[in-house]
């Protein structure tokens, strides 16, 4: 028996969970656009916050997803690392080092040069908050919203249905593919292969060792779901029906006016070149118990 | 209702087909010609692995033109030509169900299953909600719809995907071995499906089986295939009248027909097969004292082995709360046989897992050879080997030889003493002559053979196979059992899960019955299938001839056809 169902919905009876999936779809992608029109660390923060206010509001608890944000703060730190490692920005200089780390036959040193200035830590930080936040709005997308509901909002907007059957395999393929790790896994431990041993290349070793039978698998599942989709029609050109119907109400439209404006104020700072930090250096240096503003906020803009 | 199949379909016709999958040098099909009428109930027996459900394929013109191959002859289909006509124009005329439950269920909801094939031919929502209230009434699935595939048992998930194509008001539906991961329970909700359909409707139904027993119940004509070709195909009494020549194809009688042909031979040139004829012959044949029966004695256990593994206690609950184990007592001990049974779900697997320190007790303690399986990690439990369902997920090696030698090796034993192992192994499981063989490209009964193999030359003392049989014909059954007979006689201790309760009653001495987590019978094989109620309740059936000793003389203690016919006294 499958293990789940889903990609990663969660079902809560939140505000969140009954909007129109292409209301929750708009959000998503829209306040996903924000932190490509704004540079400052503070603006970034606030779509963060502002993705992490909207998991609140669905009442989500991410402790069901444990195993999938591990993955994603892995992924997260390794972006993190990268930029801070690879990317030269002048600045005030942190760190320099130079270390060879590697020589082909001895004749090529592969030489990398840590230079790590404050300019470097702010950029990997702002790629870093860019990236969380698309996490965050993505996970709110998927647990908040039905798989059947996501398909239909792309049907509803004409996207073609080729692409949108892919997608619908992919989803449902992910449950029995993940099932069928865990069994194989299963069958290797009770071969005497403990995964839980070993340094981490050899446990890597290990579960590499699992694609064999799991590509196997995956491609007769893909063979037998082919079949069976062709013999139920999805492979029929044209338009299709709609069963579902999706009407929007008033907090639809509320949640659209909503991101519109919030849209409009950003795009607004782009267009005049006004961050997040100076508007609140702005207000707090008007704010007269502050005295006069905040000193990291002007160090910041 | 008017009844939609008094339309186009006449018949199905197939002349001479012949189809070679692409990189493949056989042909899987050599010139099959079959004609089946409107409204039939085609049965299609034979070997695993001979063109059963390559012809399947043909049926709706996924063969030749969705799969790659080389495609010779002509399958007609109401007139339709599946080489010219575009493979749309079968969708919707054509149903066709497949073994794997899981690999057909599209969506993610039971709703969305049957509501999208509607949409992809452009039904309203009137008529998409008049067919999904239909057939939910017809299939039985009603309380099902707002259900998601992972809440849903294998039977449920067939009745689902027979429901979808149902849905679109077929004129032929074919089922390709529709039972064959299915427990009793799912099994007897298709066969009932496929009851009312032959009691209410006029559809053309085409359903390969190995279950000889219900083919000879529901089918009109049966057609035999081995080796890509057609070796009968006639009526199912004629058929089945030719018995030497279904035995040298691996495929065997009913047990109450073979009884009877045992007993009283032909009867006017024809073999009976229906189970309610044969039980009045017998009767007649009683009641006129023709025939008397002595029952076999009952079967005593011997516990003379030490106790091996012991359950005390012991419940275990999944992290969702779910209770998979409730309770369970349980002894075994060296050298016995022992089959566990039960509906799907019903925590046969999860046992065997506590067993083997894949899981470990939520309360309670589990012993093996006087360790404490939660204080160990599975990869220590070496003494006791555990065969999976499926033996692909079994296998990962490059060669069968490499596969057998994976457990040792990870076993850290010496190269002598694996090259030894593997060699003694290759001998006992048949497959000397494909140590070299990729393990993928193996048949399904060579394949699970090796996946025992590949926990046998790690030396379990205790042997664990999760459903030996599924999927599999008579003679690959037969060789699977008869393997584990083999190590069982040499001392391991076998324990069997499974469905088929053929198996049960012939080769384990002891059987458990798990209900929703518990054990509520355990004992002699021939006790437990005495115990009615509890069968009733688990929805198990007995074998077929344990049935008609059972109608005839009220002695459950016979499992085999032998020891039918040896209880048997002619006056």
């Amino acid at each position: 028996m499958s293990s789940r169902s889903f990609f990663l919905y969660i079902s809560k009876d939140s505000f969140m969970h009954k909007l129109n999936p292409l209301t929750k779809l708009a959000l998503v992608l829209v306040i996903s656009l924000v932190p490509y029109l704004i540079e400052d660390l503070l603006g970034r923060l606030v779509i963060v916050l502002i993705g992490i206010f909207l998991l609140g509001v669905s009442k989500v608890q991410l402790g069901v997803m444990k195993k999938f944000l591990v993955g994603l703060v892995l992924m997260l730190n390794t972006i993190f690392l990268g930029f801070l490692l690879f990317s030269h920005i002048e600045g005030t200089i942190i760190l320099v080092d130079t270390t060879v780390i590697s020589t082909v036959f001895l004749l090529w040193p592969i030489e990398w040069a840590i230079f790590i200035t404050e300019n470097t830590i702010i950029h990997s930080i702002k790629i870093y908050l860019r990236v969380l936040a698309m996490s965050i709005l993505t996970i709110f997308f998927f647990t908040t919203t039905k798989d059947r509901d996501i398909i239909y909002s792309l049907r509803l907007l004409k996207i073609p249905y080729s692409l949108i059957f892919v997608l619908v395999v992919t989803l449902r393929s992910m449950s029995m593919f993940v099932d069928d790790f865990f069994t194989i896994r299963d069958a290797n431990i009770c071969k005497g292969v403990d995964f839980n041993r070993g340094n981490p290349i050899s446990r890597i070793k290990k579960y590499i060792s699992l694609i064999n039978p799991l590509v196997m698998f995956l491609i007769k599942r893909i063979e037998e779901m082919t079949f069976a989709a062709t013999s139920k029609g999805y492979i029929i050109k044209g338009q299709r029906s709609y069963y579902w119907t999706y009407p929007f109400k008033k907090p639809d439209y509320f949640i659209l006016v909503l991101v519109v404006s919030l849209f409009g104020i950003f795009f607004f700072g782009f267009l005049f070149d006004i961050t997040v930090t100076q508007v609140l250096l702005i207000v707090s240096e008007r704010v007269s118990w502050l005295n006069g503003g905040i000193p990291w906020l002007k160090k910041l803009s | 209702m008017a009844k939609w199949w008094y339309t186009v379909v006449k018949e199905i016709v197939i002349e001479d087909v012949w189809w070679k999958y692409k990189a493949s040098e056989d042909w899987v099909l050599k010139g099959i010609s079959l004609q089946i009428e409107k409204g039939q109930f085609y049965g299609i027996m034979g070997p695993s692995g001979v063109g059963k459900s390559t012809l399947c394929l043909c049926l709706n013109g996924i063969i030749p033109q969705a799969a790659k191959g080389e495609f010779k002859g002509r399958v007609k289909i109401g007139g339709m030509d599946t080489s010219e006509d575009y493979i749309s124009e079968f969708i919707g005329k054509v149903g066709l169900v497949s073994q794997d439950p899981d690999s057909q269920f599209i969506m993610m909801s039971v709703e969305d299953e049957l509501v999208s094939p509607l949409e992809n031919l452009r039904f309203s929502r009137d008529e998409i909600t008049e067919r999904i209230e239909w057939v939910a009434d017809l299939v039985g699935i009603k309380h099902l719809l707002k259900k998601y595939p992972h809440e849903l048992s294998g039977g449920q998930k067939q009745r689902i995907a027979i429901a979808s194509f149902l849905a679109m008001r077929p004129e032929i539906l074919v089922l390709d071995e529709p039972t064959s991961d299915l427990d009793p329970v799912g099994k007897e909700s298709v066969f009932s499906i496929v009851e009312s359909l032959r009691k209410e409707t006029d559809l053309t139904i085409v359903m390969v089986e190995h279950d000889s027993e219900k083919l000879a119940k529901f089918a009109d004509r049966i057609a035999v295939i081995n080796d890509g070709t057609i070796i009968l195909d006639d009526d199912t009494d004629h058929v089945f009248q030719e018995y030497e020549k279904l035995r040298q194809n691996g495929i065997v009688l009913p047990q109450a027909a073979d009884a009877y042909l045992q007993t009283f031979g032909l009867k006017e040139d024809r073999l009976l097969v229906e189970y309610d004829r044969i039980l009045n012959e017998f009767r007649n044949a009683f009641s006129q004292g023709k025939l008397s029966f002595t029952a076999p004695c009952n079967t005593i256990l011997e516990k003379s082995g030490n106790e091996v593994i012991d359950f005390n206690d012991v419940d275990f609950h999944y992290p969702d709360g779910t209770k998979a184990a409730e309770q369970i007592n349980l002894r075994i001990h060296d050298g016995e046989y022992v089959a566990i049974i039960g509906q799907n779900g019903s925590g046969k697997t999860t046992l065997a897992k506590l067993l083997k320190g894949l899981l470990k007790p939520t309360n309670g303690k589990v012993t093996v050879f006087g360790t404490d399986t939660s204080k160990v990690s599975a990869t220590k439990i070496t003494q006791v080997g555990y065969c999976f369902q499926n033996p692909d997920h079994q296998l990962s090696r490059y060669d069968v030889r490499e596969e057998l030698e994976f457990g040792p090796k990870n076993l850290k034993l010496e190269k002598d003493e694996i090259e030894r192992r593997v060699d003694d192994v290759l001998n006992v499981i048949g497959l000397q002559n494909f140590a070299n063989e990729y393990p993928f490209f193996l048949g399904k009964g060579q394949r699970r053979r090796l996946a025992v193999g590949t926990i046998l030359t790690m030396q379990p003392k205790v042997v664990i196979v999760d459903e030996p049989t599924t999927g599999q014909d008579f003679i690959q059954s037969k060789e699977i059992m008869e393997l584990l007979d083999r190590l069982n006689e040499k001392g391991r201790t076998i324990i069997v899960i499974t469905h088929n309760m053929r198996l049960v009653a012939e080769h384990a001495k002891r059987t458990i019955i798990m209900h929703e987590g518990k054990i509520i019978a355990d004992g002699p094989t021939s006790e437990v299938f005495s115990k009615r109620a509890i069968l009733e309740q688990t929805h198990l059936n007995v074998p077929e001839i344990t049935n008609l000793a059972i109608d005839l003389t009220s002695c459950a203690n016979v499992m085999t056809v032998e020891q039918f016919l040896s209880g048997l006294v002619q006056s």
